[in-house]
């Protein structure tokens, strides 16, 4: 702090020769004038003291039989002079300070955290729309109005702040936790097959089982009744509850045809835009507009990324194709689409059989898939009751 | 008044002090006048006495406002009866 004083004001390195140092110190110090780092080096003083104190040393250098002489001047006053052709500089330096000052009314980044199932885009595009982009002014954004509205537009959203740190804004929410459904246990039910079957595991919870392994039944036959007969003759009614495995066979039907239309995507091409201070400045010509995609390459200071930087934007552009399929090809699609739909429809099944045919006809191809599988046939229905 | 060590070099009545850290600085309170003044030793007056510092590279860092602040390698000190 001193050291800083000492700039603003100026100091002076100065030698002194000959005579008596220590009367040269005395005499200083006696007429109230302060020196600093004096050093004695045994042929010359070399010490410092300030512009204007060195003034007055004439006096006790005289008394003393010393010769003065400065070796520096430093300071801001002589740093000034020293560099006063170089004016460009100090326009350059205030130019840059307000230019920074200037800046830093501005966004220059936008944060958002905790985005679970929230679209990051999308939620970009509300920002933007309520003001909060970059380049948009700080004192601008009413940030109170903002959380309310981005409360009202997004409804799943608990809460949502927003920060502003420095030309950051950070963006903070937090979601609704889905509650879990709360699954009826009161209301009395009876489980039917959902389809016919031939029942190979019988597991009865709650209720009296209405079939045992081996039966057979058809679709919507009582499997397990929710109506329970007491000692004494008197019924009550409870829900129904178990898993009941039955071996059934299904039939899928799908058809190809052999002209389809199909709609093909492709990277058409890519412009580049230079980025700065929230501008766009093109370095290629404008494509017509397909499908657009962006990807910022900033600089970056740390973790804070700058407002300059490159924008690649590809324009995909759609093509419609007529595709017109061979009839293997046609098969192989088909064959190829009802695999999927097994895998899907009878994923938590038993598969025991599953046959494939094919069924030629005009402009198209029928698969027909025969699946023979054990699965879980319950299906719970209400019990209808008079009153 | 507590006792303080650093006011006892002088006659009793005046506020002459030493305070010392480590050997590489040392401010000397109410110095009347610098006696000897070199590299290797510097001799200061405190009235009665004289003190003299011995060691390497020695300068007065602030010889002003009634302290001398001596810094460089300081080896030895004397005290001297005038």
């Amino acid at each position: 702090m001193i050291y800083i004083l000492r700039l603003l004001k100026g100091f002076v390195e100065f030698s002194a020769e000959g005579g008596f140092p220590e009367r040269f110190i005395n005499l200083c110090k006696i007429r109230g004038i302060s020196l600093w780092g004096v050093k004695n080096d045994g042929v010359k003083v070399i010490a410092f003291t300030t512009e204007q104190e060195f003034q007055e040393l004439k006096t006790p250098a005289e008394n003393s039989g010393m010769m003065l002489k400065v070796i520096k001047k430093h300071g801001l006053k002589n740093f000034s002079k020293r560099h006063k052709w170089r004016c460009g500089v100090v326009f350059g330096v205030v130019m840059a300070f307000l230019f920074w000052i200037f800046m830093s009314g501005y966004v220059w980044e936008i944060e958002i955290l905790e985005t679970q199932g929230v679209n990051v885009e999308a939620f970009t595009e509300s920002l933007a729309d309520l003001g909060v982009k970059i380049g948009a002014r700080k004192s601008e954004i009413d940030i109170i109005q903002v959380q309310n509205k981005l409360m009202n537009e997004y409804s799943e959203l608990l809460w949502v702040s927003l920060n502003i740190f420095g030309g950051k804004v950070q963006v903070e929410m937090s979601e609704f936790v889905e509650q879990k459904e709360i699954t009826d246990t009161k209301t009395p039910i009876n489980l039917v097959a959902s389809k016919k079957g031939e029942i190979v595991l019988v597991k009865g919870y709650n209720g009296v089982n209405a079939v045992k392994e081996g039966d057979n039944v058809t679709e919507g036959s009582l499997l397990i009744s929710g109506v329970v007969k007491n000692f004494d003759g008197s019924e009550y009614f409870t829900r129904a509850k178990g898993e009941i495995f039955a071996k059934t066979k299904n039939n899928e039907k799908l058809v190809c045809k052999l002209k389809n239309k199909s709609e093909i995507t492709c990277e058409a091409e890519s412009r580049y835009y230079l980025y700065a201070f929230a501008l766009k400045i093109p370095l290629g010509l404008k494509t017509d507009g397909g499908f657009l995609t962006e990807s910022r390459k900033l600089l970056k200071s740390g973790k804070t990324a700058l407002p300059f930087g490159i924008i690649r934007e590809d324009d995909f552009k759609s093509i419609g194709k007529e595709l017109e399929y061979s009839t293997e090809e046609a098969k192989l699609s088909a064959l190829s689409e009802a695999v999927k739909i097994k895998r899907e429809k009878y994923n938590h099944t038993e598969l025991e059989k599953v046959e494939y045919s094919f069924v030629e006809a005009e402009n198209k191809v029928e698969i027909n898939s025969k699946i023979n599988c054990v699965e879980d046939i319950a299906k719970e229905t209400p019990i209808l009751t008079e009153n | 008044m507590g006792f303080n060590p650093l006011k006892n070099i002088k006659d009793e009545g005046n506020n002459a002090g030493i305070e010392m850290y480590g050997n590489k600085r040392m401010i000397v309170l109410d110095c009347e006048c610098v006696v000897d003044f070199s590299e290797s030793c510097i001799v200061l007056s405190l009235g009665n006495l004289y003190m003299k510092i011995r060691g390497d590279n020695l300068m007065i860092s602030t010889f002003a406002y009634g302290q001398t602040d001596i810094t460089g390698e300081i080896v030895t000190i004397e005290f001297e009866r005038v």
